[in-house]
């Protein structure tokens, strides 16, 4: 190991031992844990699942939680030319004599390293070839709600936020080992608890057309359908104020302050604004609290607010302006994602100095109102066009627009609705003085290609197919010509194989598995994607990949992920997909409550 | 007022990088109260400057870096290395500091540097490795292919940059060359060139060498 790490590259990705790292004797704890993350270090120490859960799991004395993270190409060719076990980064030792397995499922172009891991690591792929004596392999986070293409992997799933329910499942665990009862019956004891899965105990059952007839309940334990889990409170919970401080330069290289989960918006594309809800804030005296005790722990020079839109925030104006008043004094800049541009924020801004002049983000995601309405993107040409005006007069130059392309209901008036925008906010920065703006305007039109999600009012509709995709962003291609304007778009075929993987069935399994012996990793990485590989691997399944991606699916069939309840009922979500079709918006929850069938929501 | 210390980076952080290493002591020092000084502007920052950057896996005994106070701080260097070295990683060890009023940069002040570069022996004869290595450092010409900035091969001759070679057995599967050479902003000898040239002569695989870095002459 040690000679290994002196022709890879990066090894600090690999020898732990961070300032806040938790140090423990693995011989006086009941439960080795091993957190994974599917992806490259830098990008899964920005990740707050794993801070959180880290700290929560070694506040238990009777367990230590190891942290793993899927090894660059270089150290996995001399892992396995040196027959190097998957190993924790704490201890070093190989996960596969730990107790328990966890998996975070952010994206699903992560699926293909999940196995690898699990190959490297010497731990059966199939959850049906794992024996006594083997760790269990769990999964929890956004991906996890739909958990069929996964399904033959992973023992169990964990449904929605996981602070309780996995020490739930840990004190079964010590239970159960202490009973000295077989594999099974602890997956018997999990499926109890509210919000696990156990994918085994579940049969799909299709039709002569290959839809879903049904799901065959195996075992008597098994429940009809599984909650997700929520916290009630975010203010009853620990927060992990150890923060550990890696000595590499990850992606989000702060601590973050989260300060809700849940978002009142219901943009009717996005998946977070559906699985999150119900939106509940942590008080602003504990945001200040904690803010303090990240920055003594840590000495970051900068702490960021963390949620899915920051403007949000009940009292946000207040928290930051607090913030600002205490970390200004300790040289500590306040990062603020996702804000809402508009006079008050603009101002916020420059007292933060968080932005340098240069770049400021909208994202509109469509080109037109109508198509905007259709998604339920509660932002206008006049907000954007406003926003841009004040934020040109104010001293910025640089301008990103955020879009997507393939939305439900597009049309070629909405493309040009794209452009249109773009021309306008040249026409804004050229209409203010030359002397009250600054020199050197630039727009970015940013085009991401459309992925239908999982428990979303799109969950029905299919994705358009690569070459409508392609004649698309020919279109803006030919008609961006402004020279102010930039275009940037994305190659579509890996928004394919991510629409494909996120609606996927139980039959997928096979074709993850195919995908990964073709050599399929690290999908989320350009210079690893093969598309080709990916339709190789769906066809030696014997299955069509358009089935997933662009067929648009019954409102009444039953959905590989009909066993899953998150708290937001069906009916809504096809009341919402009505709205959308019929171009009606719906406000945001603190406006009105639209009965998206939480229960005790604490907007309401 | 700048206090100039010197510290150790050991095994256990040797993989931290010069620029991850400067990112840590700032951080480190921000977990203090020392009465540090900020820069101006923006974005205030910790006033540090270090000597010659060390490369990802060499370990040493001899790194040094200036750290700027507030012109009014009443702090001995013995509170401020006792403060730095609880807040330091393990393996990064404060081991002296001094008080001085104002200086060049450290990096200009470097002037020669020693290197020891173990050789893990597998089944060779140490003594031969020895009397080998005395034969390989007493060319003429030691010449070596170097990549140059814009990724062309060109060949450099090192040795001019030596200026003192002491080859010995250490144990009978170890021995060790210690290189005295030029280094700083000017002429500066990579220590990982020494080891291409060892490995080109021996054979051997890059993973059987270890570099310390013994002293820094300023």
């Amino acid at each position: 190991m040690k000679n290994i790490l002196k022709v890879v590259e990066k090894p600090i990705r690999y020898t732990g031992e961070e300032i806040n790292m938790c140090k423990k004797d693995p011989s006086k704890v009941k439960i080795r844990y091993a957190f994974c993350f599917p992806d490259v270090y830098e990008i899964g120490m920005s990740h707050l699942g794993l801070r959180i859960l880290y700290d929560l799991y070694n506040r238990r004395e009777d367990t230590y939680c190891e942290r793993v993270f899927a090894p660059w190409v270089d150290m996995e060719k001399q892992m396995r030319e040196h027959d190097i076990k998957l190993f924790a980064l704490e201890s070093k030792d190989e996960i596969r004599n730990f107790d328990l397995i966890g998996f975070t499922l952010q994206y699903e172009m992560s699926y293909t390293n999940i196995l690898n891991m699990l190959d490297l690591a010497g731990i059966p792929l199939l959850s049906k070839d794992r024996k006594d004596g083997m760790p269990f392999v769990m999964a929890g986070g956004p991906c996890a709600y739909n958990p069929e293409p996964l399904a033959d992997f992973f023992d169990f799933f964990v449904m929605g936020e996981g602070e309780e329910v996995n020490m739930e499942i840990n004190d079964l665990y010590i239970k159960w080992k202490e009973e000295n009862k077989s594999r099974k019956e602890f997956l018997e004891m999990v499926s109890e608890l509210e919000g696990v899965y156990v994918p085994s105990f579940y049969e799909p059952v299709y039709q002569d057309d290959g839809k879903i007839k049904e799901y065959k309940i195996l075992n008597i334990h098994a429940k009809n359908k599984i909650t997700k889990r929520i916290i009630k409170n975010l203010d009853t919970l620990t927060y992990p104020e150890k923060w550990l401080v890696p000595y590499l330069k990850v992606v989000h290289d702060r601590p973050m302050l989260e300060m809700f989960r849940g978002c009142i918006r219901g943009c009717r594309f996005c998946q977070a604004g559906y699985i999150y809800r119900p939106v509940r804030e942590k008080s602003k005296e504990k945001l200040e609290q904690t803010a303090n005790v990240l920055i003594q722990n840590t000495g970051y020079e900068e702490i960021s607010l963390t949620s899915l839109s920051t403007s949000d925030y009940t009292h946000f104006h207040e928290l930051a302006g607090e913030l600002i008043k205490t970390m200004k004094p300790k040289n500590v800049n306040l990062s603020l994602p996702s804000l809402r541009i508009d006079s008050v924020s603009l101002k916020l801004l420059d007292e933060v100095n968080q932005v340098r002049k240069s770049g400021l983000t909208f994202a509109p995601e469509a080109g037109t109102q109508r198509l905007r309405d259709v998604i339920n993107k509660g932002i206008t040409e006049e907000d954007i066009l406003h926003g841009c005006d004040l934020a040109f007069r104010s001293g910025w130059n640089t301008i990103k627009l955020y879009f997507m392309i393939g939305l439900p209901t597009e049309t070629e008036e909405d493309l040009q609705g794209i452009v249109d925008l773009a021309d306008k906010i040249v026409e804004v920065y050229y209409a203010i003085p030359k002397k009250e703006r600054t020199k050197g305007l630039s727009i970015t039109v940013s085009a991401s290609t459309f992925v239908p999600k999982p428990f979303t009012p799109f969950q029905w509709c299919g994705q358009n197919d690569i070459e409508t995709i392609k004649k698309k962003q020919d279109y803006l291609k030919k008609h961006l010509t402004n020279k102010a304007v930039k275009f940037s778009w994305h190659e579509p075929e890996i928004s394919v194989i991510e629409a494909a993987l996120a609606k996927g069935d139980r039959r997928q399994c096979e074709v993850l598995q195919n995908a990964w012996k073709l050599g399929c990793k690290f999908d989320s990485w350009g210079e690893f994607f093969n598309y080709e590989k990916w339709l190789q691997a769906f066809e030696k399944s014997n299955l069509d990949i358009r089935y997933y991606t662009e067929r648009k699916m019954d409102l009444d069939e039953v959905l590989p992920w009909s066993n899953i309840d998150i708290m937001v009922s069906d009916k809504f979500l096809k009341r919402e997909y009505q709205n959308a079709l019929d171009e009606k918006v719906t406000p945001n929850c603190r406006v009105k409550c639209n009965g998206c069938g939480i229960q005790d929501c604490p907007v309401r | 007022m700048i206090c100039r210390m010197r510290y150790e980076k050991r095994d256990e952080v040797k993989y931290i990088g010069h620029l991850d290493t400067m990112r840590t002591f700032t951080r480190c020092i921000k977990r203090t109260n020392l009465p540090v000084k900020y820069s101006g502007g923006f974005n205030p920052r910790v006033q540090l400057s270090f000597a010659l950057p060390l490369g990802v896996g060499v370990t040493s005994e001899c790194e040094y870096v200036d750290l700027e106070l507030q012109d009014d701080a009443d702090i001995e260097p013995v509170e401020i290395v006792k403060e730095l070295n609880e807040v330091l990683p393990e393996g990064f060890r404060i081991v002296s500091a001094t008080k001085i009023e104002e200086s060049k940069s450290l990096m200009s002040l470097v002037k020669e540097a020693i290197y020891e570069i173990s050789i893990l022996l597998t089944n060779e004869n140490a003594e031969e490795i020895v009397n080998r290595l005395n034969t390989l450092f007493e060319k003429p010409n030691l010449l070596i292919e170097k990549q140059t900035k814009n990724k062309r091969q060109e060949q450099v001759d090192i040795k001019e940059m030596i200026l003192n070679v002491k080859n010995e057995i250490v144990n009978y599967c170890t021995v060790r060359c210690t290189i005295h050479c030029l280094a700083g902003s000017e002429k500066n000898l990579n220590p990982n060139l020494v080891v291409e040239l060892i490995n080109n002569e021996l054979g051997k695989n890059m993973e059987d060498f270890e570099i310390h870095r013994k002293g820094l002459i300023l």
